[in-house]
């Protein structure tokens, strides 16, 4: 790890100015690089950097206990955690060490984590105590801890986790065990002001600590040294239900005080805002006693009989109700793992308005559908609010569940009379819980933004692809709260809760004519569209989508960013396609027509599929180009085809090994994309994935039912490349919910003359949004039109469907 | 006692023998006669490392008067068709090669007596023509010494099949009461080898400086850095002390490939080696025969030496006991010796010859090969560390477990020192842990896959000695004429037409010259 590597005991201190933090898989560079930088390919990933020699690393010295076998994990002084997942004690471990450290990889046999100050900020959060991490770790450990690992543990947990900030009777108390902490933050001012005068100065208010029966449990269970899970047995909500009402019931531990001190409710967020790192120190954890909450009108929600919950479902949220109150912080769970039926039992659990915040309007759609379909709410309870849908509020004094984007809540600029009024709803109510989708896309500032918009009890951050200790991070673990859970891919693979893909690699060779303009600098504005238009590429997705669409009956997505080479590829195949300027309307007939019509089989995406498009369909994915090296997009790709399939559902038990989705990434050899593809590939390679590289994917007998399988057709597609407009053989720069989102994030950096950025630049943003959609409405602006300067080349309407629709005209 | 040069005895192995049969086949044939001749121990060592077929073609023959069958009447007792001949074919070829057997064709000649200089390397390949023509040719038999010995063997019942009769018994009680007592036991004996074999391997390598002195810690005259180099292992760079050295300095691409090798083949390629050197100091055919008794007596049992070896076999026990072979003691200034577990897998039969999994180092798989490429090894053994350094970089050290990865620059590394990437799968897979062993492949495919991906990339580019023709005028014919003749005779590696300059192959360049001349003097001339 060279000399890059931090010793832990002298710079992790965590009363620094900022959290301190090994250096981590940089996906913070890949937040900001939905752009053509190739800013984070550069950064080299520490967590992965090897030295020459043991160097730092050398634990050998560390003392083996005698029946080290019987043991599970090693513990590195450098924080650096090894467990054998074939020990019989694994799940026990791997529940407990999923509370206090970082996963860095987990492959089959043997897992790698890591403790940082966050990840035991969150063990703290969720109950566990210093003590009890460094006992538990212990007995677990195949040596004997060494001092820089109590030391680390012990300054990780000084000050993080002391502190709570608890609605409780619609009061808001700042809790803490140790009152010498209150004292020292009474000495601020803005704190002292903030205390609710007339409970005197120096006492507190002294009450009997909860029980942190989830974190108890977690410790009981390395005890016995086997779990008492139900893995694999589904639990019905409602027997479930009852069980947490009565195991999840707030219950008060008679061995520990717990001294508290009342503050105003106005000043809530300044406390909360003078409490983090870099002002006091001592983060706030927030819990929310919805079970005492009069004030705010009960939601009448209740799970349907028929939802089930998962173990894994169960076990997350356990962490989040562990002392009967609702608490703070992230869930993250594989793509199809089944995410929002999580966030919808945490409401369910709650039963108090609540607030759904996602990323596209499509997925609010999606959302407000689930939210239908698993609990016995109807459309009078649900509110939808996007540009296209403005439902309308019920009276302030009934509860409802709104669901909503980042956007629409946190835009700013002039907005209209409709959208004024629900916002003005959104604002005006305290909802009790908040579930926030895809937490990893959306950038800090907006978070701030929408936060501090949105007065919410509990906030509840899903995802699947968590990005990991970077300043992002940073900021969700205050400004939302710690990770609560993170499920391991394989054992959800392995249990069929998720589908087995078999991921590929497929190696196209360049055509002689199209490497030579590749490295012909002339073109080097080009070098991305002459990679994805390789004609062996185009074979092969050929031979690819026949194949699966004919022999094994599949429905298949093949995914491009190139906005030129996915209009070239679909109107070649002839299959529909969805990007950035096909309308919402279009989009769901799309994708309507995929999931229920045996004549739509492949459809293509642009990368606004990426994420939260709900296609349980699919379950193959075909990938001809990609943004650059960005493991997340990778990640957020597989998760389309990641629903378990109908045979593993319907209980049958499917060969282990046997594959069932699959993930093919074409990739055009000795170019950019080799880098970038096994760039891209290391997240899921972590989790345990493997990617088969096939060199000789087509046959010569297969290649010449193929297109441009001859010279001629390939030079005629070089010349079509090559005299193709710039912007045009750019990659797409989506001028939707989401990219907006990506965009605000960096104003004015991005000096790229493709369409989109003018309205960065412009700050037109989010002013931009509401006109767009309404396009060829009342409210056409030209002036915006303009900016958003959207080549004139780009037909906004699918090829195919258009071509239907003029075929519907002649008709008439 | 002449034994064919070291380089060539990897070469003349058939690909199935075991490393005792390839030892036995690389002798000359009059040596190889004396040693069954003159030893029981070799006759049994060489039955023992051939497989069932041969076992009982052997023996049954063997108490046949003249030792000899028609191979039409062999054929015969072949039950199971194709399949039976061809393993047949094989056994037969094996015996062959370790001359137990000949064949005697018409007119009751032996064939091998027509060419005694033929090439051993031939011998037995005539078996699988046989195969090809159908039929087992002429008669099959025993060599008459061979014969003897077994059928002595199988009469004694192998007890006191020598005259001296060995072991530690004959003594009085009270001698041998102490004798007992100073025998180790198992485990430690077998961790005193292997410590043994690991100093060795370390030395090679340049990590360890045990075997660097001659005589330092055991009275041998071996000296391991002079038996590395013979055996080709490493070459002079190698031989500077310790702090001088470089990590792996010195180590030759057959040294590697050593490396990676089971521990029965380590032995033997340092034994062949050893007696070679022998073989010019005193009898190699009385060391050998007493190497091969060696291999049948009991590990962790004490046999004396004082009074009952020679001094030949004695300085052969002080060697082998410093290679960790043998172990050594004194009850009142009479010498015993004990042969170690890693003696006893010496000439080990032919099941054992794929796997290594009677070996006594690796009895027990240690890797676990992740997909994401990490490698992870339950070992403190440096050896083994060493091993798995040459093609993975090595990021975690525990007490008992070694983390690395393996990447393209560290197996790219190894390749480029003359690993090659089949070796790294083979080791993997041999030591692969009792956890991944149950799973099919032991290796995840894709790795080992991407180990072999990453060797072909770095045969990707080809270089060719070539000659540069260019300055060619710039208008006429001369240019395009030149270029034609190069394609016609395929010595044409690369053009440019723009600057008229082309590549022949350095190989036709002499015979370019004259047309090229020819040319020039014909379109000058027009």
């Amino acid at each position: 790890m060279g000399g890059g590597r931090v010793k832990l005991s002298v710079k992790m201190r965590v009363k620094s100015e900022r959290a301190p933090r090994v250096s981590f898989l940089n996906e913070d560079a890949e937040l900001n690089d939905y752009g053509p930088s190739e800013s984070d390919s550069d950064l080299e990933d520490a967590l992965w950097g090897g030295g020459d020699g043991f160097g730092d690393n050398d634990f050998s010295a560390l003392e083996l206990k005698p029946d080290h076998a019987n043991r599970p994990l090693w513990v590195c002084d450098d924080g650096r955690i090894f467990l054998e997942s074939f020990s019989p004690v694994y799940k026990a471990a791997y529940d407990f060490l999923i509370s206090v450290a970082e996963p860095v990889c987990r492959p089959a046999n043997m897992h790698e984590y890591v403790l940082t100050p966050h990840s035991l900020y969150a063990a703290v959060s969720v109950g566990l105590e210093t003590s009890t991490i460094l006992s538990v770790l212990d007995r677990l450990s195949k040596t004997h801890l060494s001092e820089e690992i109590h030391d680390f543990v012990h300054q990780c947990t000084e000050n993080y986790g002391k502190v709570k900030l608890v609605l409780q009777r619609n009061k808001f108390y700042l809790e803490s065990n140790d009152p010498k902490i209150l004292q020292e933050l009474l000495q601020d001012d803005v704190i002292r002001a903030a205390r609710v005068a007339g409970s005197g100065n120096a006492s507190f208010h002294v009450s009997h600590a909860l029980k942190e029966k989830g974190a108890q449990k977690l410790v009981d269970i390395t005890e016995e040294g086997q779990d008492d899970d139900t893995a694999g047995v589904d639990v019905p909500a409602d027997g479930l239900d009852a069980k947490y009402q009565q195991e999840f019931l707030p219950e008060y531990d008679p061995d520990r005080q717990m001294h508290s001190f009342e503050i105003e409710a106005r000043q809530v967020e300044h406390v909360k805002q003078r409490c983090l790192p870099g002002n006091l120190g001592y983060p706030t954890l927030e819990e929310y006693d919805f079970r005492n909450d009069t004030r705010n009108p009960d939601l009448n929600i209740e799970l349907k009989p028929m939802t089930r919950i998962r173990p894994y479902q169960e076990k997350s949220l356990s962490k989040m109700f562990g002392n009967g109150r609702a608490r703070s912080g992230i869930i993250v769970l594989p793509c199809g793992a089944g995410k929002s039926l999580t966030g919808i039992a945490a409401a369910a659990r709650i039963r108090k308005s609540c607030l759904c915040l996602c990323t596209s309007s499509v997925s609010v759609d999606q959302w407000s559908a689930q939210f239908k379909l698993w609990t016995n709410l109807t459309d009078l309870n649900i509110v939808r609010f996007t540009s296209q849908n403005k439902d309308e509020f019920p009276p302030p004094g009934e509860a409802c569940v709104c669901v909503t984007t980042y956007n629409m809540v946190s835009a700013g600029g002039k907005r209209s009379e409709g959208s004024e009024r629900i916002l003005e709803a959104i604002r005006s109510r305290e909802w009790g819980c908040m579930l926030l989708d895809e937490v990893h896309v959306v950038p800090a500032a907006m978070f701030r933004k929408v936060i501090g918009i949105t007065k919410a009890h509990c906030k509840l951050g899903l995802t699947a692809t968590l990005v990991r200790e970077d300043d992002k991070v940073d900021h969700l673990n205050f400004l939302i709260g710690p990770k609560l859970y993170e499920a391991n891919w394989l054992d959800l693979q392995r249990d069929g809760h998720i589908a087995n893909v078999q991921c590929v690699e497929v190696w196209c060779p360049m055509t002689a004519e199209f490497f030579r303009k590749y490295c012909d600098s002339n073109y080097s504005n080009k070098k991305q569209v002459l990679y994805c238009m390789n004609p062996n590429k185009f074979m092969a997705c050929q031979f690819l989508m026949q194949f699966h669409e004919q022999q094994r009956k599949d429905k298949v997505i093949v995914f491009s960013d190139n906005i030129f080479a996915l209009r070239e590829y679909a109107t070649a195949l002839r299959r529909p396609l969805i990007y950035g300027d096909t309308s919402h309307a279009e989009r769901t007939r799309v994708l309507h027509a995929f999931k229920y019509s045996n004549e739509i089989n492949t459809i293509f995406l642009s990368k606004v599929g990426d994420n939260s498009i709900d296609i349980p369909e699919a379950n193959v994915i075909i990938q001809i180009s990609s943004h650059a090296g960005s493991r997340r997009q990778e990640a957020q790709r597989l998760g389309r085809i990641l629903r378990p399939k109908a045979a593993q559902l319907s209980g049958k038990k499917t060969n282990a090994d046997e594959h069932n989705a699959f993930f093919y990434s074409l990739v055009s050899t000795d170019t950019a994309e080799m880098y970038y593809s096994t760039k891209r590939q290391q997240f899921l390679i972590q989790q345990g994935y493997a990617f088969k590289v096939v060199t000789d994917l087509i046959g010569p007998q297969d290649k010449q039912q193929l297109m441009y399988s001859t010279q001629e057709k390939q030079l005629d597609l070089l010349a079509k490349v090559l005299s193709a407009g710039e912007a045009e053989a750019g990659e797409e720069v989506l001028p939707d919910d989401e990219d907006a989102i990506r965009k605000a994030q960096k104003p004015a950096g991005a000096a790229r003359r493709t369409a989109g950025s003018m309205t960065a630049l412009s700050g037109a943003d989010g002013a931009y949004m509401e006109f767009d959609a309404q396009r060829g409405g009342v409210k056409k602006k030209p002036s915006f039109q303009r900016a958003s300067g959207a080549p004139k080349s780009v037909k906004p309407k699918n090829p195919i469907l258009r071509e239907r629709d003029a075929m519907l005209r002649g008709k008439k | 006692m002449d034994v064919n040069g070291p380089s060539t005895s990897h070469a003349r192995a058939h690909p199935s023998d075991g490393a005792f049969v390839t030892f036995l086949s690389t002798l000359k044939d009059d040596s190889l006669d004396e040693l069954y001749e003159s030893s029981v121990w070799a006759v049994l060592a060489a039955l023992r490392a051939c497989d069932a077929i041969g076992k009982q073609i052997v023996l049954r023959l063997s108490f046949v008067s003249g030792g000899s069958i028609a191979g039409a009447e062999l054929e015969r007792w072949i039950a199971d068709g194709d399949a039976g001949r061809r393993a047949t074919a094989r056994a037969l070829g094996r015996l062959s090669r370790v001359r137990a057997i000949e064949r005697v064709v018409d007119g009751g000649e032996a064939r091998e007596a027509n060419a005694m200089e033929v090439d051993v390397g031939t011998r037995g390949r005539d078996f699988e023509e046989d195969l090809e023509r159908g039929s087992f040719v002429g008669t099959i038999r025993v060599r008459p010494a061979f014969a003897a010995h077994v059928r002595r063997a199988l009469e004694r019942g192998f007890v006191g099949l020598d005259a001296d009769g060995g072991g530690a018994e004959g003594g009085d009680d009270v001698v041998e009461l102490e004798v007992e007592k100073k025998v180790p036991d198992r485990a430690t004996l077998s961790a005193y080898a292997k410590s043994k074999w690991e100093d060795l391997l370390l030395t090679l390598t340049g990590a360890s400086d045990a075997f660097s002195k001659p005589g330092s810690k055991v009275s041998g005259r071996l000296d391991a850095q002079a038996l590395f180099r013979a055996a080709g292992l490493t070459t002079s760079d190698a031989s500077g002390d310790k702090k001088a050295r470089k990590r792996n300095a010195g180590v030759t691409a057959e040294g590697f490939r050593f490396l990676l090798t089971t521990a029965q083949e380590q032995v033997w390629v340092l034994l062949t080696q050893y007696i070679r050197d022998e073989s010019r100091t005193a009898s190699a055919t009385s060391a050998i025969s007493f190497l091969l008794r060696l291999t049948f007596q009991r590990p962790g049992r004490a046999y004396a030496m004082t009074g009952v070896l020679s001094d030949t076999e004695q300085d052969v026990v002080r060697d082998l006991t410093h290679l960790g072979l043998l172990y050594t003691f004194d009850v009142k200034k009479r010498w015993y010796y004990v042969p170690t577990l890693l003696s006893s897998g010496l000439s080990g039969g032919f099941a054992s010859d794929d796997g290594d999994n009677r070996a006594m180092v690796s009895a027990e798989g240690h890797v676990i090969v992740e997909t994401n490429y990490r490698v992870y090894a339950y070992t403190s053994s440096l050896v083994e560390m060493e091993i798995l350094r040459l093609f993975t970089r090595a990021d975690y050290r525990l007490p008992n477990l070694y983390v690395g990865m393996l990447t393209r620059e560290s197996v790219q590394n190894a390749l480029r020192a003359g690993v090659d990437a089949e070796q790294i799968v083979a080791y993997l897979r041999a030591h692969a842990h009792k956890q991944v062993r149950k799973k099919k492949p032991s290796v995840p495919g894709t790795v080992c896959d991407q180990i072999r991906l990453w060797a072909r990339d770095m045969m990707r580019v080809r270089s060719d000695e070539c000659v540069l023709y260019c300055d060619f005028p710039p208008v006429g014919g001369f240019y395009n004429a030149v270029v034609a003749e190069a394609t016609k005779r395929g010595a044409l590696l690369w053009r440019d037409d723009i600057g008229r300059k082309l590549t022949v192959r350095a190989d036709a360049h002499e015979a370019m010259k004259p047309v090229v001349a020819a040319l020039k003097q014909s379109l000058g001339d027009t």
